[in-house]
This record gives C-alpha cells, sequence and structure tokens, in this order.
C-alpha cells in the first residue's frame, strides 16, 4: 500500500514562481472588481425597476377605481359572466364550467427530472 | 426614465414542441420547451441573471457565458428583462400570427392581460402606467384583430375559483360534510394560486407535494381560450370555433408554455362530445398563439399602428365587459384581493364597503401576510379570520414559503405566487427598460479601465 501511495505523489508548483506580488495584486484586484461590478448592478436594477414597477402597478389600481365607481368592484358583478352561465345551462363548478374551466392535469415533473441528472 | 431595448427573438424550431417521447427531461410531448435562450456571443458572463432565475436554472460563473438548463427553465424570462447586455432572446411567433392575419378564413382574436394595458404605451414612447385600453383595442381592430379582454376572462376565474376557495373552508374550516363538497377532501387547504404558469411549473418541478393544494380553476388566459372557441363561437360571435384562431396578448413568457400543455384543448375535446364539430377533425389547442406586449408592439409596428395615436372612443362590448378586480389581476397581490372580493360577498351576503384592501399588495415586502375577518352570512353572521400570504416574487421567496409551511401547515388559508417581483407588471414578456452605462462611472477610475 505504501509503494502504491508514492506512485501517485504529486507536489504542486509553488505559487511564488508563478505569481509576484504584483500579479497577485492585479489578479485579485480583477477579481474582486468583477465581483463588486456584478453586485452594483444587480442592487441597481432592482433600484430602477421598484420605479417602473410602481408606475406599471399605479396604472391598474386608477383603472380599479374607473371600474370600482361605476359599480363595477368585484367579480359577480361582471354581466357578462353570468351570461356566459346562462348561455351555457351551468354555474360555477357545475359540470360544464368544469369541463372548461378547470384542470385535472398537474404533473409530477421532479422524478423526470431526476432521472435526466442520474444519466447525465 | 430610460429608454426601451429591442430584444432580439427567434422563431420555434421543429425540436420546439420536442420528439415522439411521451417524457423529455421535464417536457411532455407537445410541451414547448428552449422559450428563453442566452445567445452565447453576446453573453459577457456577467452573472447578474442567477440572481433572478427562480429555480437555479442558469448555469455558468462569472466571466463565462452561460447557459439556461432546459429542464430546469420554468421560462418566466425574468433573466431576460433584466440582462444589462441584452443577450437573452425569447422565442416569438409575430410571423406565424402576421401570416394567419392576412388569411380571409380565420377569425383572429387578440386577448390582451391586464398588464399588458399599462405597459405597451412604453414600446411607443409613452411612460410606463400609461393606460390604453380602448386605444389598445382599436389597435387591434385596425391590425385585423377581433377583441376578447383577458379581464373578462379573469372574473370568470374569480367566479369559479372563488366558489372552489369556499367548497375548501366549508369542508377544511366548517366541517361540512356533503356530496357538492367530496373533491375538495382530496385537496387541502392552504389553496394556492393557479394563474402564474412559472409558479406552476416551478411547483410541478420542485415541489410536487404542492400539487393537491394547487386551485383546479385553469388561469383566465386558458378559461378564454375555451369558452371563446364554445361560448363566444355559438353565442356572440356566431362563427365555426374551427376557425377561430386564438392570440393571447401577455406581459409573460411562461404563457408560451402554458398554451403548448396538452390537456389545454378543452374546447375541441367539449365539441366534440357534444357533436358540434365532426369526430374526425383533428385536435385544437385553445390559444393557438401567445404575444408578448413586446411581440405586440412588434406587430403594430409592421402593420404601421402607433396605438397611442388611436381613438380612445368605443362602445363597450360583451367580449370586453370586466370589473376592477379583474384589471389588478396584473399586480401582486391582485388575484387575492379580488377572490376575496367575491368570497366575502358569498360568505357574509353583503358587499366589502371598501372594496380596496390595501393590506394584500405587494410591492416593496417578499411575502405578504394578512388576517381578513369574514362574517359568515350561514352561521348568523359569525366570524372567520381567512389567514392569506401574497408570495411577490419566486427566486427569493418559494423556498421560504414551502418551510413555513413545514413549520405550521395550519398558518395560511390561502397564498397567491406570483413568479416576478411586483406581479405580471414586471413580467418577461414586458418592454425592456434599457440599463445604459451610467452604472459604469463610479467604476471607471479604478485599473479596470485599461
Amino acid at each position: 500500500m505504501e509503494a502504491t501511495k508514492e506512485n501517485y505523489f504529486y507536489a504542486e508548483k509553488p505559487v511564488g514562481q508563478l505569481l509576484s506580488r504584483r500579479d497577485f495584486l492585479k489578479a485579485a484586484g480583477v477579481s474582486v472588481s468583477a465581483i463588486a461590478i456584478s453586485g452594483y448592478v444587480v442592487t441597481d436594477i432592482v433600484q430602477k425597476r421598484k420605479s417602473y414597477i410602481a408606475l406599471r402597478q399605479q396604472g391598474l389600481y386608477k383603472d380599479d377605481k374607473r371600474l370600482q365607481k361605476i359599480n363595477l368592484a368585484g367579480s359577480h358583478q361582471n354581466a357578462s359572466c353570468l351570461k356566459v352561465y346562462q348561455d351555457m345551462g351551468t354555474k360555477p363548478m357545475g359540470e360544464v364550467a368544469e369541463q372548461l374551466l378547470h384542470t385535472k392535469t398537474y404533473v409530477d415533473r421532479s422524478n423526470l427530472l431526476m432521472q435526466g441528472a442520474h444519466h447525465g | 426614465m430610460s429608454e426601451v431595448s429591442k430584444i432580439r427573438t427567434f422563431p420555434p424550431s421543429k425540436e420546439s414542441w420536442g420528439g415522439e417521447a411521451a417524457f423529455e427531461g421535464t417536457h411532455r410531448k407537445g410541451e414547448l420547451r428552449g422559450i428563453i435562450k442566452i445567445n452565447q456571443d453576446n453573453c459577457v458572463g456577467c452573472d447578474t441573471c442567477t440572481a433572478f432565475c427562480p429555480t437555479e436554472a442558469i448555469k455558468g460563473s462569472l466571466g463565462v457565458a452561460h447557459a439556461i438548463s432546459t429542464n430546469k427553465c420554468v421560462a418566466c424570462g425574468q433573466c431576460l428583462v433584466n440582462c444589462p447586455f441584452g443577450a437573452i432572446e425569447q422565442m416569438s411567433f409575430v410571423d406565424e400570427i402576421m401570416k394567419k392575419l392576412d388569411d380571409p378564413k380565420a377569425f383572429v382574436v387578440a386577448h390582451p392581460s391586464p398588464a399588458v394595458r399599462v405597459s405597451i404605451a412604453e414600446e411607443f414612447g409613452g411612460t410606463p402606467g400609461d393606460l390604453t385600453i380602448n386605444r389598445l383595442y382599436n389597435a387591434f381592430e385596425k391590425a385585423g384583430f377581433h377583441n376578447y379582454d383577458v379581464n373578462f376572462a379573469a372574473d370568470q376565474t374569480i367566479l369559479e375559483e372563488g366558489t372552489e376557495f369556499i367548497k375548501k373552508v366549508r369542508y377544511w374550516v366548517l366541517g361540512e360534510r356533503g356530496e357538492d363538497l367530496e373533491h375538495v377532501a382530496h385537496h387541502p387547504l392552504p389553496h394556492f394560486t393557479s394563474c402564474c404558469p412559472a409558479w406552476v411549473k416551478n411547483a410541478e418541478t420542485f415541489h410536487p407535494e404542492l400539487i393537491p393544494h394547487i386551485s383546479g380553476a385553469k388561469s383566465p388566459i386558458q378559461m378564454g381560450g375555451a369558452l371563446a372557441k364554445t361560448w363566444a363561437a355559438e353565442f356572440v360571435w356566431k362563427k365555426d370555433p374551427r376557425d377561430i384562431y386564438m392570440v393571447s396578448v401577455t406581459p409573460c413568457t411562461a404563457k408560451i408554455f402554458e398554451a403548448s400543455r396538452p390537456e389545454f384543448n378543452s374546447a375541441y375535446e367539449h365539441l366534440k362530445a357534444e357533436s358540434k364539430i365532426p369526430q374526425e377533425t383533428p385536435s385544437f389547442q385553445d390559444i393557438d398563439a401567445v404575444l408578448t406586449a413586446r411581440d405586440a408592439a412588434e406587430i403594430f409596428r409592421r402593420k404601421g399602428i402607433n396605438p397611442l395615436t388611436m381613438s380612445d372612443e368605443r362602445e363597450i362590448e360583451t367580449m370586453n365587459v370586466y370589473t376592477g378586480a379583474a384589471t389588478i389581476f396584473g399586480a401582486s397581490g391582485g388575484v387575492m384581493e379580488a377572490a376575496l372580493r367575491t368570497a366575502y360577498f358569498i360568505l357574509s351576503g353583503t358587499e366589502l364597503s371598501n372594496p380596496d384592501i390595501t393590506l394584500v399588495r405587494g410591492y416593496e415586502q417578499d411575502i405578504v401576510e394578512a388576517t381578513i375577518p369574514v362574517p359568515l352570512k350561514a352561521l348568523n353572521g359569525k366570524i372567520i379570520n381567512v389567514k392569506v400570504a401574497v408570495v411577490n416574487g419566486a427566486s427569493r421567496n418559494i423556498k421560504e414559503i414551502v418551510k413555513r409551511l413545514i413549520d405550521d401547515k395550519n398558518q395560511y388559508h390561502f397564498v397567491e405566487v406570483m413568479n416576478c417581483p411586483g406581479g405580471c407588471v414586471n413580467g418577461g414578456g414586458q418592454p425592456v427598460r434599457t440599463m445604459g452605462t451610467s452604472w459604469l462611472h463610479p467604476l471607471l477610475p479604478l485599473p479596470l479601465r485599461a
């Protein structure tokens, strides 16, 4: 066993031969700034995005207010929806509604994912 | 405000629907895959996208061109809208739809989502939040579409999902039993929303234990597709359902995936069972094609239409009637608020004195929690406290909500999950604000400048 171990002995080149103090500072500086930039970019994106998300949301709440004023706050007040149930001879979660508006198919995809990983 | 960037697109290829195998990776036969793609030539390896991915689907370390794992990707497009270098591309059906618009036999219907009406203006020089409703309908009509507002279908979703939730409350909270409650016996609380397709695929792939909790009600777009080819075809448009070509116009790239799910051909199945179409008709999907907000703007540009200069006048038609509850679906917390408005009315017998349930709106917080007291008409005004949670963005919060449910399964009755922070208004199909280079300035004096 001892002999086998020796066959696999391997020494790394000392880092000093490859990288001077100056080189090390360069490499460290570049990696730190690269990490800092991506961190900064993500924060910057999140900051900017907050402003336009808020504006778009306000647009929708403005629409909501307009509809509340004409007595259309909740879905049960939508006359077109009630017409659908009447025309189709059904009600919420009725037989036809179940066929057209509900799904029974949610697929467990986790096993499939694992298969992919094992064979990869 | 910065400008809007042009996002590169590519048409679907033959392989996009998969081969003959029933399953390939996490996809079933016929399901679209590879909807979002990183262009290896343009990716600088800045690693920004990985911070926005909800499923850790992006491979590649800092400085190396990244790639998306098709099996893990839920097609939400958050990486795409947040890429500072415009290196991520989207599958697009613009060419196919342009051809359909020239086909005299096709009855092409535009089905626009709530969040598109507050964003499409940005593609034409407007500001975020500019509300375009009649202008958008008129623009679609000019481009050759008929209109069916998704908001109308969203109201339908609330009536279905609200009814389902009330049944679950009756069975699981109030302990009622009966024939009409039998099937909710297999669907315990908390009730999870099902309208966000990226969330549904995320749950199916990474949290299958939550599947029984997800609402059986389809998303508004899928309800709309099924109703367009059955109810609207017969009672409103008086058209052959086989000629109707449904185009959903969404703020979302995951809806492209959702529309290809093989079970979403309910109109076809229903019409065949009712013998309203010949038995040999080949199957058709409820939604034939999906346009993102950016794609819709591209169609308008190709047709020389600017929605912002269209008339704002229009009669209210049956297919465009909708309520405030439907329009707020596009904001985080909106589905919850809409469902509560109707559930409150049905359970208590009275309208909310103030329909604004601002407690559940998601903007700054990652996970919003609230308790809504609802008096029950059937129990002489006895009050139940409905405990709700709104998950505002999947990338940071799904793990947290799952952890909380393991700690205490009964702490929520109703959980809304939106993959994108802020809700659909910040979806992967929305106009992308250019990042510019101002963010580089503070860094320029560093040695990096060389």
